[in-house]
């Protein structure tokens, strides 16, 4: 194939065609001499013929050579830019995780790679400057293009070369660097787990405080929810309450305005007997003018029995004493009478004025029940009112405690949270304090020892996870937690 | 008479969440901060049921539990175990102890509830 190359590629295959095309034209003109047509036009034929075969098949081999070259192009630059990145990405692997051996190990890799890239694309361009005579006649600025290319892939390369042959220096540099990082992470391995273990046991105290404060405020709102029952009257346990009161003190202000209906009735009672009394005082006015009356017969048969004891003269004298005493009785009899009817008189006008007053009394006692009637009822309205307000407002405030407790309860829910984040900083704190305890291990130990097995190390960290979400979380998604429904497994 | 309940768990928030829930429903509560102190509170008082985290220092959850069992007057006390652990083979070692019912944490306090009342009177 090489040599076909060759041949095509220095011109030499023209004296091919010419020779084969000679060839026949003599063949021809032999064959012709036996026929009737010219020996000559034949031989002229078939050389034109094969010269037209030879230049189509010469053409058809440097379009399928072009069309191959730049498959073979497109194919190294995109290989050449996947180990741009993939040198880059493992060079930033390299530092960030400490692995110089790695970093090593890739680096060799790469050269390998890039040496023999290199080498490929010399060849290929040797390749292409032994045919840039032809290409110039068929396609100069295509040519042109793809050697400028390759000419920038070529730099390229040469950058990445001595920034390869750089990396020893890095990767020296880097293991000055983790020297540096062994004895920070022995300062400030004990640091972040005694913050984190600091910010924990904080947490801890204040959700508790919290959870406490909550079950206070819970307790309290109970207790007054209940004071608030037992002051209404609610609850049917209770025998006090607002409603009890209100209805004991209906019925003791019932008996109480009774109680004064009654007495006013006695008053009335005691009125009419004081009436009844001044009927009493007319009698005994009476009876006193018929004590006048005697007293005023008595006076003129005295006055008789003088002028008849004078008369009889010296005899009659002793007659005319007794008569002079009885006049004198008659006029006390009448000065009696008199002070009786007086004495009638003013208990009569005495009577009166009290039964004027008792009738006064009376008047206003009635109307001072009427009021008394009316305030107690207007008092035990308003009062019924208040109950009913009160126990409307007891009802909502049992309401908002069933509301409230339910909240509560959520927040406790909630609450949990700060066992879940105790059990996972706690993890984190062991394995930062396992982390120094390896680096304080690996100090002590030969230099070309120091390594870490980092895939164990994430294995055994793992294990110690108690929550999936922890397992969610180590395979790098996004864990999220549900408190919906309790996880209850009966055994 | 009031049912008592022992609640063995390290973290102090829940310890508390825990207390107030089962108080306010009318258990006594007896608390225990780890495994070791919950055994010494198992001093022959009437227990009537013991819940119990898993994960807690000194001693943990399924070896109290075991250790309880051992013991005549707690051997037929039911247990529920109240943890964020959702291990399988840890909840088949705790089914093997004895323990009635695992309850995943976060609980809500009504389904706890729920549980306990209905291990208490099983």
């Amino acid at each position: 194939m090489k040599e076909a190359i060759k041949f095509y590629r220095n011109e030499y295959w023209l004296v091919f065609p010419l020779l084969v095309s000679g060839g026949l034209g003599a063949l021809g003109i032999s064959v012709s001499s036996r026929f009737v047509m010219s020996g000559w036009a034949m031989a002229a034929g078939l050389v034109i013929m094969t010269g037209g075969l030879c230049y189509w098949s010469r053409n058809r081999y440097r379009m399928s050579l072009q069309a191959t070259e730049q498959r073979l192009f497109e194919g190294l630059q995109q290989k050449n830019e996947e180990i741009i990145k993939a040198l880059q990405d493992t060079h930033q692997e390299a530092v960030v995780q400490a692995c110089a051996k790695q970093t090593e190990v890739e680096r060799k890799h790469l050269k390998t790679l890039i040496t023999d890239l290199a080498h490929r694309f010399d060849v290929l361009s040797k390749r292409l400057g032994g045919q840039e005579e032809e290409k110039l006649e068929q396609g100069e600025d295509v040519h042109s293009s793809v050697e400028a290319q390759i000419a920038d892939l070529a730099l390229r390369f040469d950058t990445l070369k001595i920034h390869l042959d750089q990396q020893p220096a890095d990767t020296e540099r880097q293991e000055q660097g983790i020297d540096g990082l062994d004895s920070l992470c022995q300062k400030v391995l004990p640091i972040w787990s005694s913050q984190v273990e600091m910010a924990r046991v904080h947490t801890e105290e204040s959700i508790a405080d919290l959870a406490q404060r909550f079950d206070a405020l819970s307790k309290r709102l109970d207790a007054a929810v209940m004071a608030s029952q037992n002051a209404v009257g609610g609850d049917k346990d209770s025998d006090g309450g607002i409603v009890e009161l209100l209805k004991d003190s209906q019925l003791e202000l019932g008996t109480i305005t009774k109680a004064l209906g009654a007495s006013l009735e006695e008053k009335e009672k005691l009125l009419s007997s004081i009436e009844g009394l001044s009927g009493y005082t007319e009698q005994l006015s009476k009876m006193a003018w018929e004590v006048s009356s005697i007293a005023a017969q008595t006076n003129l048969l005295a006055l008789n029995a003088a002028i008849q004891s004078a008369r009889a003269g010296d005899a009659g004298r002793g007659f005319s004493v007794v008569a002079d005493e009885v006049r004198k009785l008659s006029r006390s009899s009448g000065d009696v009478g008199k002070k009786i009817t007086e004495t009638i008189e003013s208990v009569s006008e005495a009577i009166e004025d009290t039964l004027a007053i008792s009738r006064k009394f009376a008047r206003q006692d009635e109307e001072t029940l009427g009021n008394a009637e009316h305030i107690i009822a207007s008092v035990l309205r308003r009062f019924s009112r208040a109950a009913s307000g009160l126990s409307d407002s007891e009802e909502l405030l049992r309401t908002e405690n069933n509301a409230i407790n339910y909240e509560i309860s959520d927040v406790f829910v909630a609450l949990q949270f700060q066992d879940r984040v105790s059990q996972i900083l706690a993890l984190v704190c062991d394995d930062l304090n396992k982390l120094e305890q390896h680096l304080n291990g690996l100090k002590n130990e030969d230099n070309s020892e120091r390594s870490v097995n980092v895939e164990q190390w994430l294995e055994e960290l793992a294990k110690t996870y108690t929550m999936e979400e922890q397992l969610t979380a180590h395979d790098g998604a996004k864990a999220e937690i549900k408190t919906n429904q309790t996880n209850i497994t009966f055994f | 008479m009031a049912k008592t309940i022992l609640f063995v768990e390290d973290s102090a928030s829940v310890r508390q969440v825990m207390n107030s829930t089962l108080t306010r429903e009318g258990y006594d509560v007896i608390l225990a901060c780890d495994g070791q102190d919950a055994l010494t509170k198992l001093d022959g008082t009437k227990i009537h049921l013991i819940i119990s985290d898993v994960n807690m220092p000194n001693m943990d959850g399924l070896t109290f539990v075991k250790a309880a069992k051992q013991l005549p007057a707690y051997k037929f006390t039911p247990i529920i175990m109240l943890t964020t652990e959702t291990q399988e083979e840890k909840m088949n070692e705790g089914k093997a102890a004895g323990v009635k019912a695992w309850i995943v944490k976060p609980f809500q306090p009504a389904q706890l509830l729920a549980a306990v009342s209905q291990l208490i009177q099983a």
